[in-house]
């Protein structure tokens, strides 16, 4: 049951640590003044990080050796725990930042959305892997599962955290398109989606979301305005050139640039480490996002498969979006950069994730190395597993 | 069907591979587009946002007089800054500062408590006096502290107030010199900035930047100080003798157009420039104000007539019967019966109006506006103060034989003084009409080097020298021996010119019994070295008559302004009607039966003491016939009725 771990995959164990790491040594340079300011020891914001850290490395190691294939079997738990965080977090969560987005426990937040996007990683690879016979038939195949990740998706935006629902979306769209649904299909989602955007968004305007927006495209327009934070951050960037100021001299995280720790870490990476830091860190976040892609491409399991596309998106569109929001592309909607922003439940939930991916690594390894004979082994586990009603109902 | 479906889903991984590969790329080019390609506007940006600068004050520039007397300086006079997040307890601040300041408890509250890194308590706090300073450091309140600051000083106080100006709260100029020529007087603000974080702490392993302030540059006038100070006293003589509605005197070097002096009654305090109307301050008469001329305006006349070779002062004889007719209707002489026979230059010792007339007839419309215009009426002069008037003249497509007239001896045109002093300048200079003038230098305040000096604009030659020397004695003679006489300066050859001018009231029509006085005076008669114009309005108590009031200020101007600028004493000129020291008794004239307007230009070195109301003479004493001493009084009875 428990997977050895000879077969581990180099790249991605070595490469969310190192991301984290460097992380940690950002979050201590951009946050010390921060934490300072707020009435803390310099290493407040560090000290937790690297606590969080190595919680997230033993769910790193846990799910390494824990097969993922046991994720399907556990799903209804999975997803009933989602949504009694989800319906918890509305009825008792904290509000930080105008969001009901945390349970608070002394001084530990959970952000339960976090959670959510595994889990519902999870359910939808779960789900159209098990429906891949009939995936083409959208009323039967695409349809059912969509239910659930419309009412997660709903919870989320109550809370509201439009960022973290914007990411499930996204994540969920790719998920849906690698399991091989229709074109046709797809569009009609995406134009549904659309439809129930635009539904929402009239409610859940708030002249903060519109000045994010605005500050967005003509941040010069309105400096003290939503174009605030993207001007500081610009000028983070800016001031950094190719080389940076040096590690430490940042001047814009000493209280210029809100969050310099959590979301615009990279704008202070930017200014510190210059654009080659900027190359180096984005380097690592590709290589971890496109090895989960080709790990993927190589998993014969298709719940394996969509698993890793799942996880490889998140890491993907997270970066997209934050890196998208700091350098003026996308509007600022509060979401943290993979391993290297400050953030518990983040780290946690990544860390967790790079376990699952690595597991799905090592049964693709053991696949490749054990060709002949331990084909119908892998086959018998497919059989019980995940292939077997598939497998009946096709033979029907 | 699961192979296909495997196969399908393998190319659509692909697919996400490459699409995640084009995201990565697009972030990738927008960091480095960012990074780079808005870089350096970005520091800039960056960099003032980072810095916080202390401000540091340049000194502004003294202003001096021709010889480095100091007309405008600066006096150390600190103000209040407050740094409000040091204040721990702002009510009891509030109040402390409140009774040192005399301001509310309330404005300083809501000042000291602004969210700000550092205020001013405006405009109280600002440029303290000593005793509040004393208050202030006594108090010793925390985050309040004093920064050195400075404030104007004018030492000869209310002298050449309307010239000088004045400067304000943050030393700018706001009025007169100083403000005319405030970019080069303020200099530059330095700053020392360092990098702060955004709560305005200092950093301290960036470097500070520091650029020094560039004081203003001194400026050096072409006022005389002494010259000034002669004409500030005339004037407040002037006052307290005439109570007049307002007067003024202008003093400027006919060889340069530079103005050695000017005054202006009323006047007030530069550095108590609130404490009067902003009538009075912004109203600088002698460049401001616009009015008929009066008599003084003949020297124009005179001019052009010479100069085109209308008449010879000596040969050329009119004669005035008291009235001359022109276009149908009838104009008076200000003597009635007329002056008789007389040469053209006994014409302009009587200012005898009809002579003008005729010589203004002479010289026709066309060429006497030429010279008018080329004398510099109707225009600004360009002399470098604000708020300077054009004057009116009129079109000449509108003169009519009236119009003619009437201007050949300075009435139905309007002009300022420094206009009639410069064109009396150009007149007696050998014709050279100057740009008038009072920034002379610009001295670097630590070389003392002069970094501009001024020079004498020539704007046009508008008679010949001949004509001028002709004009010299001409006017001369007015005043040794026609109504200019009282403006004699033993010693000094004095010419000029008296004028009486009628003011317009507001409906339009001459008022009556009301008279701007004026002379306009220049010397030594061979080389001029001075021109003073003074013009009194509406003087009380005496006959409004330009010889009677205004001569006798100009000669002593002159007089004693020569002596103080060492112009050697003549003794070639023309004597005074009467050898010294035998004073000769003066004729005391036939005045019954004039009018009191006739009286005006008729008095010459008398007295005279008014009883009852009217136009009308009907009496006088002693009678006519007996003989005064100069000066002497006499008693005059009006009447509203003839006789």
């Amino acid at each position: 049951m428990i997977q050895k771990l000879k077969d581990y995959d180099f790249t991605l164990m070595i490469t969310p640590i190192l991301l984290s790491l460097f992380g940690m040594v950002m979050i201590y340079s951009a946050s010390m003044v921060i934490a300072v300011v707020e009435g803390h020891e310099s290493t407040y914001y560090l000290i937790r990080q690297m606590q969080w850290f190595v919680i997230g490395l033993s769910g790193f190691i846990f799910c390494c050796i824990f097969p993922y294939k046991y994720y399907q079997k556990l799903m209804k738990i999975i997803i009933l725990v989602v949504i009694l965080l989800l319906v918890g977090v509305l009825l008792f969560g904290n509000t930080i930042n105008n969001a009901k987005s945390w349970f608070s426990f002394g001084p530990v937040n959970l952000q339960p959305a976090e959670f959510a996007k595994l889990g519902l990683i999870m359910y939808l690879a779960s789900v159209y892997s098990k429906k891949q016979a009939y995936i083409k038939d959208f009323s039967k195949g695409v349809l059912p599962p969509l239910v659930l990740t419309v009412i997660i998706l709903a919870l989320i935006v109550l809370q509201p955290d439009i960022g973290t629902a914007a990411i499930i979306f996204l994540i969920a769209c790719s998920v849906i398109f690698s399991s091989g649904i229709k074109f046709k299909h797809l569009f009609t989602l995406v134009a549904a989606g659309v439809v129930l955007l635009a539904v929402a968004i009239p409610n859940m305007v708030t002249d903060v979301r519109i000045s994010r927006f605005t500050g967005a495209y003509q941040p010069f327009q309105a400096p003290d305005d939503g174009g605030y934070h993207l001007i500081q951050s610009y000028l983070a960037i800016g001031g950094g050139g190719l080389t940076g100021t040096g590690l430490g001299q940042s001047v814009q995280k000493l209280g210029y640039l809100m969050e310099a720790h959590t979301d615009f870490i990279m704008a202070i990476i930017a200014e510190e480490l210059g654009f080659l830091g900027v190359i180096v860190v984005i380097g690592l976040l590709a290589t971890i996002v496109l090895r989960g892609i080709f790990i993927a491409r190589k998993c014969d399991d298709s719940f394996g498969a969509l698993l890793a596309i799942g996880i490889a998106s998140m890491v993907g569109i997270q970066a997209f979006i934050n890196l998208g929001a700091i350098s003026g592309v996308l509007p600022i909607t509060g979401v943290p950069l993979p391993f290297v922003s400050y953030g518990g439940s983040s780290l946690l939930i990544l860390m967790i994730s790079m376990g699952i991916l690595n597991n799905i690594a090592m049964n693709v390894k053991k696949q490749e190395n054990e060709p002949a004979n331990n084909i119908p082994n892998s086959k018998t586990i497919n059989y019980s597993q995940s292939g077997g009603r598939t497998w009946q109902k096709q033979t029907r | 069907m699961k192979r296909v479906s495997a196969v399908t889903m393998k190319k659509r991984i692909v697919t996400v591979f490459l699409f995640g590969l084009i995201i990565f790329l697009v972030i990738v080019i927008r960091l480095g587009y960012v990074q780079f390609a808005l870089g350096d506007e970005l520091m800039g940006k960056a960099n003032d946002l980072w810095t916080r600068d202390i401000v540091f004050e340049p000194e502004r520039g003294l202003i001096l007089d021709a010889n480095n007397e100091v007309l405008a300086e600066n006096v150390t006079a600190p103000s209040i800054i407050v740094t409000p997040r040091q204040i721990t307890n702002p009510q009891e601040t509030a109040e402390v500062l409140a009774e040192i300041l005399d301001v509310s408890v309330d404005k300083v509250f809501e000042n000291i408590t602004k969210n700000t890194s550092s205020v001013m308590i405006r405009p109280e706090g600002i440029k303290i006096s000593e005793e509040q300073e004393l208050a202030v450091r006594t108090a010793n309140l925390e985050g309040v502290y004093l920064a050195k600051d400075s404030k104007r000083h004018y030492p000869f106080d209310e002298d050449l107030s309307h010239v000088l100006g004045f400067a304000g709260i943050d030393n700018q100029g706001l009025m007169g010199l100083e403000l005319f020529y405030d970019e080069k007087l303020k200099g530059e603000q330095g700053s020392l900035s360092f990098y702060s974080d955004a709560k305005g702490r200092r950093l301290d392993d960036l470097a500070d930047i520091y650029s020094s302030p560039a004081d203003g540059l001194n400026l050096k006038t072409t006022i005389n100080t002494k010259v000034q100070s002669i004409m500030e006293r005339e004037l407040d003589l002037a006052v307290s003798r005439y109570d007049p509605d307002g007067a003024l005197a202008i003093a400027v070097n006919p060889k340069t157009g530079g103005v050695l002096g000017m005054s202006t009654r009323p006047n007030f305090h530069p550095e108590n420039y609130q404490d009067v109307e902003a009538d009075v301050f912004d109203r600088n008469l002698p460049i401001w104000s616009t009015y008929e001329p009066g008599s003084t305006f003949k020297i124009i006349t005179l001019a052009a007539a010479l100069e085109e070779n209308a008449i010879d002062l000596m040969e050329d004889e009119y004669h005035d019967d008291g009235d001359i007719e022109v276009g149908g209707s009838h104009l008076h002489c200000w003597k009635s019966g007329g002056h008789g026979h007389q040469n053209y230059l006994e014409v302009v010792q009587n200012s005898c109006n009809p002579g003008f007339v005729n010589l203004g007839q002479m010289l026709g419309t066309e060429k006497l506006f030429t010279y008018i215009e080329n004398f510099g009426f109707g225009r600004k002069t360009g002399i470098d103060l604000q708020g300077e008037g054009n004057g009116i003249l009129f079109k000449q497509e509108n003169v009519g034989p009236v119009e003619l007239a009437t201007t050949s001896f300075g009435q139905g045109v309007s002009v300022t003084p420094i206009q009639q002093v410069m064109a009396v300048a150009a007149a007696v200079n050998g014709g050279y009409l100057y740009e008038p003038y009072i920034a002379d230098e610009w001295i670097d305040p630590v070389t003392e080097e002069v970094v501009d000096k001024k020079k004498p604009n020539l704007k046009q030659r508008v008679i010949s020298s001949s004509t001028s020397e002709e004009i010299r004695f001409a006017l001369e003679s007015v005043v040794a021996e026609g109504t200019g006489r009282p403006a004699y300066v033993d010693g000094y050859r004095v010419g000029g010119k008296t004028g009486t001018a009628q003011k317009v009231g507001k409906d339009g029509r001459y008022m009556e019994n009301n008279y701007i006085v004026s002379f306009i005076g220049f010397a030594p008669a061979d080389d001029p070295e001075i021109v003073v114009y003074v013009a009194v309005d509406n003087p009380k108590n005496t006959v409004q008559f330009g010889g009677v009031v205004a001569a006798p200020i100009v000669g002593t101007i002159i007089g004693d302004s020569l002596r103080t600028m060492g112009v050697e004493p003549r003794d070639d000129g023309p004597d005074k009607e009467y050898q010294w020291p035998e004073e000769p008794k003066v004729e005391v004239p036939e005045l019954i039966g004039l009018t009191k307007d006739e009286l005006t230009e008729y008095m010459l070195n008398l007295s005279v003491e008014t009883e009852g109301k009217g136009e009308y003479i009907i009496d006088q004493a002693p009678a006519a016939g007996t003989k005064v001493e100069q000066g002497a009084e006499v008693r005059i009875y009006l009447s509203e009725n003839d006789r």
